[in-house]
């Protein structure tokens, strides 16, 4: 039997290891699992995994942390901790000492008095093991040179899975972007491959397959061609039909306050379709479907494969609403100043008066004398002639 | 090929099949330790093929019987209550406690192919979030079990645990079907975590040192 100082002292070095034993499991799961998760992103951008391969290892990677949790704890491991502080064997005496044997009030005491010697004592510090330290430092390497390929590659750290940075990836990075207006990244910067958010929430989007895909990259190129043909043939028609002459800046509306774009507007539809040198491309409008807005004038070389990009990113690849807002961004900020921002909310006051904004300007009003045929204008007179003799 | 002693040459390949043999030495001998990670792997490919079971009948009692949260959580408790007691009488023959860990082990098999097959069904980022709900909570039921079973009263101690866990479980579920606001989910997380914590701690003290602090030590 043992007093309640030496009680207590057994609590406090109880305590004090099993929270460092927890806090160094918990640690060396971490680090592991930083490198495993590092990994499954650096074949995530090799384009050895896809997402749903990359999201379901990393939930059974995730699953493993209770394991280092509960990790059954060697049971020797407190009997070692208490020969460490105990080292004349003191407390181990009193603990087997029974309650009627001779010496147990004086191992008793005895307990007691090195209890009250020792005061606040913690249990000693245990070097990590070989293999753990070697874990640690694998780990580590793994980290440092994932990232630091991450970095040289992709221009930035990766947490999560990151879509592969060939070509045909950033194709559909970009239609992707088309379909998700409101995400921040395609406000972000050129980055090549940066972690993605989830595509989508309708589980029909993850059984597409490649041949899907292909169609969607190939309608996002066609509808990039159109809408350059569309832009040019409006610019032309209007030339030709006597338009706004070429040196002349077109009205622009002052009062839009935020996202210029039409929501749900079919692709190259109004927008701002060809309004004259110089204008600010329109947003992508949050509306169903998030077609591409038509652009400005100013943008129209700016299409794929016409060096579109002056971004430091655009060597290695392109994509087309990251520009697209940039460039709008751009303009809008030296247009409005600081007081206005692109977002990619719009409501529908906000929109009809957009609209009107819009349409206004291109109200054609020409004031003629009112063309009359002298037949119709004697007819007309003779009848009311007539009328008044009657009466 | 490098000389070996007597100048002979060894081929590169031979060297790397005696690595490799030597590796597979190493794994096996681990492998027939007692309480070693193979132990955790059958109780994990154990929970893991458990799952399929509990799920068709839990999907009986919720289609046919409509039966609420309360009663539908009951097989996959009981399921894991018998993992635990199947670890702990594992680790009475083993002498060591501390092998009734193992029912966690199984536990996160459960759990893990549960999400697995949401993320299936579900395949958004809510998933990872559910993982925050879910692991932690058949995790710490498990864990319940394998510190009730490894006490002085484990029939007593096991009942009790069942009904705790059983309401803990149902309380979660009733909670995740009414679409809690995001601040209720960071909560629910936190607050499982930090169960699963505080139950690791005590498995710790109770494995590590229980004898000692009881005043029973195994000297």
């Amino acid at each position: 039997m043992i007093g309640p100082r030496a009680r207590s002292l057994l609590r406090r070095l109880a305590k004090a290891g099993a929270r460092r034993s927890l806090a160094g499991s918990l640690g060396l799961w971490i680090l592991l699992a930083l490198a495993a998760s590092n990994l499954l992103s650096a074949a995530g951008l090799l384009g050895w995994i896809d997402r749903p391969v990359h999201d379901g290892l990393l939930i059974l990677l995730l699953s493993t942390f209770p394991l280092a949790l509960f990790h059954p704890p060697d049971p020797r491991s407190g009997r070692i901790a208490l020969r460490a502080v105990d080292r004349g064997a003191v407390l181990e005496s009193a603990l087997a000492a029974g309650s009627q044997d001779a010496a147990e009030p004086l191992l008793r005491r005895a307990g007691e008095e090195l209890a009250a010697s020792l005061g606040r004592v913690s249990p000693e510090r245990r070097r990590l093991s070989r293999g753990a330290r070697r874990a640690c430092l694998a780990a580590g390497f793994v980290i440092l040179v994932s990232q630091g390929a991450f970095v040289l590659v992709a221009g930035g750290p990766v947490f999560g899975y990151a879509a592969r940075f060939a070509r045909e990836g950033r194709a559909e990075e970009g239609s992707a972007a088309f379909s998700r207006p409101e995400s921040a990244e395609g406000a972000g910067g050129p980055s090549v491959a940066e972690p993605e958010g989830f595509p989508d929430t309708v589980p029909g989007a993850r059984g597409e397959n490649l041949a899907e895909r292909a169609d969607r990259e190939a309608e996002f190129a066609d509808l990039h061609g159109l809408l350059r043909r569309g832009r040019e043939g409006s610019a032309a028609d209007a030339r030709s039909q006597g338009g706004p002459e070429g040196g002349e800046e077109p009205e622009t509306p002052r009062t839009l306050s935020r996202s210029e774009g039409i929501p749900g507007e079919p692709s190259g539809g109004s927008g701002r379709t060809g309004t004259g040198e110089g204008e600010a491309p329109g947003s992508e409008g949050p509306g169903e479907g998030g077609q591409p807005r038509g652009s400005a004038e100013g943008d129209r070389n700016r299409g794929p494969g016409s060096g579109w990009s002056e971004s430091p990113g655009a060597s290695l690849g392109r994509n087309a609403m990251k520009d697209y807002r940039a460039a709008f961004e751009k303009v809008l900020t030296e247009r409005t100043g600081a007081a206005v921002t692109a977002g990619a909310e719009l409501s529908l006051a906000e929109t009809e008066a957009a609209l009107s904004l819009y349409f206004e300007s291109r109200i054609l009003r020409v004031d003629v004398e009112p063309d009359e045929d002298p037949v119709a204008a004697s007819l007309r007179s003779a009848w009311q002639r007539l009328r008044g003799e009657a009466r | 090929m490098r000389p070996r002693h007597g100048g002979r040459m060894t081929p590169v390949p031979n060297r790397a099949l005696k690595a490799l043999g030597r590796w597979a030495l190493r794994i096996a001998a681990a492998a027939q330790e007692p309480g070693t990670p193979l132990l955790f792997a059958v109780f994990a490919a154990a929970g893991a093929g458990l799952y399929i079971p509990a799920a068709a009948v839990n999907s009986i009692l919720g289609d046919r019987f409509a039966l609420p949260f309360a009663v539908s959580v009951l097989p996959e408790e009981a399921l894991k209550l018998g993992m635990a007691w199947a670890a702990a009488a594992l680790a009475r023959r083993l002498g060591d406690p501390g092998k009734g860990l193992a029912a966690v082990a199984g536990a996160t098999g459960f759990a893990a192919a549960e999400n697995l097959a949401y993320l299936r069904a579900f395949p958004d980022a809510s998933v990872f979030l559910r993982l925050g709900w879910a692991l932690p909570l058949h995790v710490n039921g498990t864990a319940l079990f394998a510190l009730a079973l490894a006490s002085r009263r484990p029939g007593a101690a096991a009942a009790a645990a069942l009904i705790a866990a059983a309401a803990f479980h149902a309380a979660f579920n009733a909670a995740a079907a009414a679409n809690p606001a995001p601040l209720a989910v960071a909560g629910g997380i936190a607050m499982n975590l930090g169960i699963c914590a505080g139950l690791a701690f005590a498995a710790r003290l109770r494995f590590a040192w229980g004898g000692i602090l009881d005043g029973k030590p195994r000297l």
